[in-house]
């Protein structure tokens, strides 16, 4: 049974939350945060950018502040934080897991 | 080379405009012959190319939010911002097609439109959605149609009777196009669905000559079924047939007539409307129809008066089966085409026929007779002094006449 999409959020969605960690972004600012936090190991295509924003909208984790011409700026939210900080949360475990299963299976 | 002299080349979309890989890889095997899609250049799924030096091209399609309208296939509903993103990754944007936006990339190793299965699978999602949607609609319409109380020719027995067998066949075939084009397109958008959540992406190259003449036959039938409608619509008023007096009947009518109720009485005919004191004859190719229409005054030998009007369909199918369903369809048509409550069924004597219904509908009183493959739906009125309806006798007379 494939994953149903947003149960948890996908790697490119955690990078677009992490990346407004340095405040209100617009979508080219985003891709380039994203390119230049992973060192260039994620580029995010332009449809999946705009259409995880399009979903965050939606689901309130973000919120457009300002248009400026066709230049759209959005921050987060505090409902963004929280599922940003959750996943963040999931994925630790995730490592601690790993990390403690060290030698075990692998 | 001047933009005079490029030539514009327009070829009409081998591929159902849902296909995603299928138009990708047209367009990109158009591109290798030289032929490169222009920006805006679609109307009505004929797509505009300009012939240049071939080269590689590598094409997208991603899905559009919002819709254009039908007959508006080219529009721009991207931000400036968005169009800036898409260049500086090496994407233009062309057209909007349907529910896709096509973009078309010349540079080599150029990162995907979409990066991420599962995210692509949320827009995906939306048109399986919407094509679902469509699909409970066109169900519902077609049940409505069907067993709605005030509906034109419901019943396929009595349409393909009545106004022919091709008119009815093009009339269901359009409704069931108009259920199962989107439930194929839901389907499709599921597969695509459930491959990106498992990891896979829609850029796979397709064959798209192999499903060329399906798309083509499933564009053109619509076009033929419908023109099958109007044709048989057409067909109606131009052979209406014109209003012939009965006297001019070639041969026996093979139903009872007022003369045959009273084969003795002094018939003086009084044609209270237009068509009354007229026939018409319409073969369809199921049914041999015909409709007479009688209002008289009959004074037996006994020196009875009666006033008679008989409005009567008679129809003689190519088969048992499709008279069966005749006789159900007028029935039906009669008990719902008022209110219910002007509608009452009466007792029907045995006559010895098939089927005999007999009932009240609005103030008339109709017959509904079958035996094999011969059905009539006559209105029947015989009046006389003591204001009640001697229908019976029509009945019985019409029952010898289909026993016979």
């Amino acid at each position: 049974m494939p994953k149903k999409a947003m149960d948890v959020l996908t790697e490119s969605m955690f990078y677009v939350l992490m990346a407004f960690s340095n405040g209100p972004m617009c979508g080219i600012d985003i891709a380039e945060e994203i390119e230049r936090c992973t060192r260039g190991r994620l580029r995010i295509g332009p449809a999946t950018l705009y259409t995880i924003l399009g979903k965050f909208e939606k689901e309130k984790y973000i919120e457009e502040i300002s248009v400026e011409g066709r230049k759209r700026t959005y921050q987060i939210t505090a409902k963004g934080r929280t599922a940003y900080r959750d996943e963040l949360e999931r994925l630790r475990h995730c490592i601690e897991d790993a990390e403690q299963a060290k030698g075990g299976c692998l | 080379m001047s933009e005079r002299a490029v030539k514009h080349v327009y070829r009409l979309c081998p591929c159902d405009r849902c296909n995603v890989e299928g138009i990708q890889s047209w367009l990109e095997d158009m591109a290798a012959e030289g032929l490169f899609l222009t920006e805006d250049g679609v109307f009505c799924g004929v797509f505009s190319f300009e012939r240049k030096s071939p080269r590689k091209v590598t094409y997208r399609l991603d899905v559009a939010q919002k819709r254009k309208p039908r007959f508006m296939d080219s529009g721009d509903d991207l931000t400036d911002e968005e169009l800036e993103l898409y260049r500086s990754m090496g994407w233009e944007y062309l057209l909007q097609y349907g529910d896709f936006r096509v973009y078309r990339s010349m540079e080599r190793d150029v990162p995907e439109l979409n990066t991420e299965g599962e995210t692509h699978a949320i827009t995906i999602s939306l048109l399986k959605k919407k094509h679902r949607s469509s699909f409970v609609y066109a169900i519902l319409m077609a049940l409505f149609w069907l067993l709605g109380s005030h509906g034109f020719m419901r019943y396929g027995c009595r349409m393909a009777a009545t106004v022919g067998l091709v008119f009815t066949l093009c009339v269901y075939g359009v409704m069931l196009w108009a259920v199962i084009i989107p439930l194929l397109r839901a389907f499709r958008f599921r597969r695509y669905e459930k491959r990106l959540l498992e990891g896979d992406s829609l850029n796979r190259r397709i064959e798209w000559k192999k499903v060329a003449p399906v798309t083509f036959g499933m564009r053109v039938l619509p076009f033929l079924l419908c023109f099958g409608v109007f044709a048989g619509l057409l067909s109606v008023l131009v052979h209406e047939g014109t209003d012939i007096p009965h006297a001019e009947y070639p041969g026996e009518p093979p139903f009872a007539t007022v003369a045959d109720v009273f084969p003795d009485g002094t018939i003086s005919e009084d044609n209270i409307w237009l068509d009354y004191g007229t026939y018409k004859i319409r073969e369809t190719a199921v049914s041999k129809n015909v409709e007479w229409n009688e209002s008289c005054d009959v004074t037996t030998e006994s020196g009875e008066n009666y006033f008679c009007i008989l409005r009567l369909s008679y129809h003689e199918t190519v088969s048992e089966w499709i008279a069966r369903g005749l006789e159900e369809d007028y029935y039906v048509y009669d008990a719902t085409r008022y209110h219910r409550k002007q509608f009452e069924d009466l007792t029907a004597p045995d006559l010895g026929v098939d089927s005999v219904r007999v009932y009240n509908n609005y103030g008339t009183l109709c017959v509904l007779m079958r035996e094999g493959n011969r059905v009539v739906h006559a209105v029947v009125t015989i009046d006389n002094k003591s204001n009640q309806n001697q229908w019976h006798m029509w009945a019985q007379a019409m029952a010898e006449e289909l026993k016979s």
